[in-house]
């Protein structure tokens, strides 16, 4: 790692110094965030930040599953994560650049609305949800439906295909738009890029939390992040964000992010560390 | 009488029994054995064995029931999953001598788990990712012959879920077979090394992988796959020893045609027994993510013709979400090598919410039992509990406490089967409860034990820790967040955090046993010479008195060990001993740190790992190992 004096804007310096090199950790195959043709929106704001760093981009490749961190940032592949959720251990965050929410994805023209867990129609519908966990733990919507009594409801649908599919978490969307469940439930950037392939025909609306669970939010905040100790280019990838704050919102927006106001407000001076929703160290 | 006269005439005992549906031309050739093995030296008797097969036209690798001959042609050293030797040269009275003959680089760093295998004078090691084959020459130690390169998928790097291990290969028909990570099993020449065939049954992308070692019978080659947490629904396969062409398949979940539960089938207990129960036991459709992976350990009885595998975790899902029994996850499967069928199953915990595996090895072995001879399965499951049960019905005959710690069940009630799980000791999200035992990493994790015909015991290689859940902590897999419990471990009242333990199975008790600062994750090797060999996260290998557990040797290496020991006979007749050595990443953070060491890149301690650092081990120098090993060790 260089040692780099923090200034408010870096820039390429021509001629003798060599390139400086920006090594970001990134999923190879998970579209809309990314991919390792740089089809996703985390690729383009890496090239962004990249770029505003005069740096050449280079990616280090591991499906974003247990152990990403260990074998990524941790191993010293990389350091820098695109996206990574507010509170996330293991890591220190900038401040979070977007803030998205699960979302109830259904047919415009069945008409349903469903808005919240607690509707009673849940009960004689099927409900598709992304088959993710880890530790014990699903997805809010997951734990949601479960406390009442609604797995029976579920259809689940894997995040993770075989080497020849392509963007295999469209399958629950597609699904939807098909009429093979008659609801889904999903994290928001899913929802927005792959309704993309279904033009006017689906309805995204945001959940609403759950009131039983207050410490399971169904909306999340996402930062980029980089080793514990690394609070240089912490500082540096920060003042890009905030810079060229216009710039990323419209590529979220470019990809269909269904967004919600930030929480953390801009521009404060200390670095966010391990502290988020629910976490208590 | 002398205790090693008892005991060679047991294992000659179980020689005499007629293994049922064997063939016909095996049993002549083993009745002519007999004799010989009941009078002479059992490495000659083994010898013997060889030639007389090799006369018959039959694969010169036999083991007997007994145990591990000259070779070890098996991942256990028999079929029946013993990790016993019948070598007898190395002894608890002279291994106190022991020296190292040779170290050889694997040129593979990870967690070295599994064990080598001998056929001749070639020993077989199969090395962590990417899976490299290598055959080392005996006759010149610590010389390579050659190395196959399988040429993994790099891609399946990175979704392995725990670490880049392999569990070893198995011989038969002339071939060393085993699984490499990205989901390929390979047939390699024993002699030339050269690939004979390969068969991809993993989808790595999808995350599934294979880990484990397969098991060879009826010119079978038995595997299963790894990866329950990611969504996974678990199988097993049997593919043509010949070819590698797939025979057959079975699902552990949904209904009882995928599970391959027919008119054979029959559960001991009444909560095993329905119709498609791997689908009925699950809301809706959630067993098609119902995980019930199968990669631990295989093992199969000749005389039942059956081979017996466990299931892991009930996959994705949280235990709120799949309300009901979940089967057949945390299970163990008896199943008709030849045609997949399963003949009987038994759920260990039902509704698993504690991340209990039943993939231990279910080893077969031949107990008194309450005054009864009984062929029995010897399990130390996750959960914490030692079973036995019998070989031909599952029927529970043992089920006690052998962790140090239990306190998620009270006990497993005889006449249901069904554990009795103390109120307050179910986990759910958001609610914090603590002290749990054992912790998500078992009394025993895939570390495999062994067991003694000789002794009569199981030597289990135990973890002590308990969990607390905590408030929620954010989470994120494949670009999707969520809020997870704060898992945190913690050592079980005793302090210390790993025991080796010798165990009754056929009373549930504990003979005896030794305490470890540190989870025990070596296999066990048990011995004729009366000797239990395992080895220590702090690099310590040890060999200890089989009846007494004195520790009568011990030497410490490069790197901790999570590799299983094995015995052999080198060229020149003299027995030895390897294990491998070299830690990766280990859940908890262990022993400080993967060794060889990986990386410097600071990471902050879990709670565990720092009461590790503070246990002040000596655990030597700083390694500058830079491959895991296999040492090997004979007398002077």
């Amino acid at each position: 790692m260089m040692a780099l004096a923090i200034c408010g804007g870096a820039t390429a310096t021509a001629g003798a110094a060599p390139q400086r090199e920006l090594a970001v950790c990134s999923d190879p195959a998970n579209l809309p965030f990314s991919n390792d043709r740089g089809e996703g929106f985390e690729n383009r704001i890496a090239k962004l930040v990249a770029g505003e760093l005069g740096a050449t981009l280079r990616y280090a490749w591991s499906m974003q599953r247990r152990g990403f961190l260990r074998r990524t940032l941790g191993t010293g592949a990389c350091d820098l994560v695109l996206g990574a959720p507010a509170g996330l251990q293991g890591l220190v965050t900038t401040r979070p650049y977007y803030r998205s929410t699960y979302v109830f994805v259904s047919l415009r023209e069945r008409g349903l609305d469903v808005r919240d867990f607690d509707d009673p129609r849940l009960a004689r519908l099927t409900i598709g949800l992304h088959a993710v966990g880890a530790e014990g733990a699903n997805t809010p919507p997951a734990m949601a439906l479960a406390r009442r009594d609604l797995g029976r409801n579920v259809r689940g649908y894997a995040m993770w295909g075989d080497e020849r599919e392509v963007d295999t978490p469209a399958r629950l969307i597609d699904a939807v738009a098909q009429g093979d469940v008659d609801l889904a439930v999903v994290w928001g950037p899913f929802a927005g890029y792959y309704a993309k392939a279904h033009p006017g025909r689906l309805a995204i609306a945001p959940a609403e939390p759950d009131p039983a669970m207050p410490v399971m939010p169904v909306a999340y905040e996402l930062a980029m992040g980089v080793r514990r100790g690394d609070e240089a280019l912490r500082a540096e990838v920060q003042a890009v964000l905030d810079r060229r704050r216009t710039d990323i919102e419209a590529i979220l927006a470019d990809y269909g992010v269904p967004l919600l106001p930030l929480l953390t407000p801009a521009r404060t001076d200390a670095p966010v560390a391990a502290a988020g929703a629910g976490a208590t160290r | 009488m002398d205790k090693r006269i008892m005991s060679q005439r047991r294992a000659a005992h179980e020689l005499t029994q007629p293994p049922r549906g064997a063939a016909a031309g095996i049993w002549r050739c083993r009745e002519a054995l007999l004799a010989r093995c009941a009078t002479r030296r059992i490495r000659v008797a083994a010898w013997g064995a060889v030639a007389l097969a090799a006369a018959m036209g039959l694969p010169a690798a036999v083991a007997s029931d007994g145990g591990a001959g000259d070779e070890w042609t098996t991942p256990a050293g028999t079929v029946q999953g013993t990790r016993y030797s019948l070598l007898k040269q190395i002894t608890s009275a002279n291994a106190a001598s022991l020296v190292e003959e040779f170290a050889a680089p694997t040129n593979a760093t990870a967690s070295h788990q599994g064990q080598p295998l001998v056929i001749g004078s070639t020993m077989y090691v199969v090395a962590p990712f990417p899976n490299k084959l290598i055959a080392f020459n005996l006759d010149a130690p610590g010389s390579v012959r050659w190395t196959y390169d399988p040429k993994a998928d790099i891609y399946a790097r990175g979704v392995a879920c725990c670490d880049t291990v392999n569990r070893g290969a198995a011989y038969g028909d002339g071939k060393i077979v085993y699984n490499v990570l990205d989901g390929t099993t390979v047939a390699v020449d024993a002699t030339t090394g050269k690939e004979v065939w390969r068969t991809k049954l993993g989808e790595p992308t999808k995350g599934e992988t294979m880990t484990m070692a397969p098991l060879i019978v009826n010119g079978k080659v038995i595997v299963g796959n790894s990866g329950a947490e990611m969504g996974v629904r678990g199988w097993v396969q049997a593919l043509n020893l010949k070819n590698g062409k797939p025979v057959w398949k079975a699902y552990n979940t949904g209904p009882d045609v995928d599970v391959k539960i027919g008119p054979r089938f029959h559960a001991f207990y009444a909560k095993d027994r329905g119709t498609d129960l791997g689908a009925t036991s699950w809301p809706g459709d959630l067993w098609k993510q119902g995980g019930s992976t199968a990669w631990g350990w295989l093992t199969y009885d000749p005389s039942l013709n059956l081979f017996y595998h466990g299931t892991a975790n009930p996959g994705v899902w949280n235990p709120d979400m799949r309300r009901g029994d979940n089967k057949w996850g945390a299970s163990v499967i008896a199943r008709d090598p030849d045609t997949g069928e399963a003949v009987w199953a038994y759920q260990f915990t039902p509704h698993d919410g504690w991340d209990f595996d039943a993939i231990s090895e279910n080893i077969v072995a031949d107990l008194k039992i309450d005054g009864v001879k009984r062929r029995v399965l010897v399990h130390v499951d996750k959960n914490g509990f030692g079973y036995t049960l019998d070989a031909a019905t599952g029927e529970v005959l043992k089920a006690e406490k052998v962790g140090f710690a239990v306190t998620w069940a009270e006990k497993v009630n005889m006449k249901t089967g069904e554990p009795v799980v103390n109120p307050g000791m179910r986990p759910h999200q958001g609610v914090i409860t603590e002290n749990i035992c054992p912790s998500p990493l078992g009394v025993k994790e895939i570390s495999p034990s062994a067991f003694s015909p000789a002794t009569g015991l199981q030597y289990i290689p135990a973890i002590n820790t308990c969990v607390n859940f905590e408030p929620l902590k954010a989470l994120y897999i494949a670009g999707t967040p969520f809020m997870g419990a704060d898992i945190d471990f913690v050592a079980s009242p005793g302090g210390f955090l790993g025991e080796l333990v010798a165990w009754d199975a056929a009373t549930g008790q504990r003979a005896w046993s030794i305490q470890e600062p540190l989870p025990l994750y070596s296999g066990v090797l048990a011995t004729a010479g009366n000797l239990v060999f395992y080895g220590t996260l702090d690099k310590w290998f040890r060999a200890v008195d089989a009846t007494t557990g004195q520790v009568v040797f011990q030497t410490q290496l490069e790197c901790g060990i999570t590799g299983s020991p094995m015995s052999y006979t080198g060229p020149d007749g003299k027995q030895r001993v390897a294990v491998y050595a070299g830690v990766g990443y280990l859940a908890g953070g262990f022993a400080g740190g993967p060794c060889p060491a990986q990386t410097d890149i600071k990471r902050g301690p879990s709670p565990l790992a720092a009461a590790v650092e503070g246990l002040k081990l000596n655990m030597g120098q700083r390694s500058s190992a830079t491959s895991g090993m296999v040492h090997v060790f004979k007398l002077p």
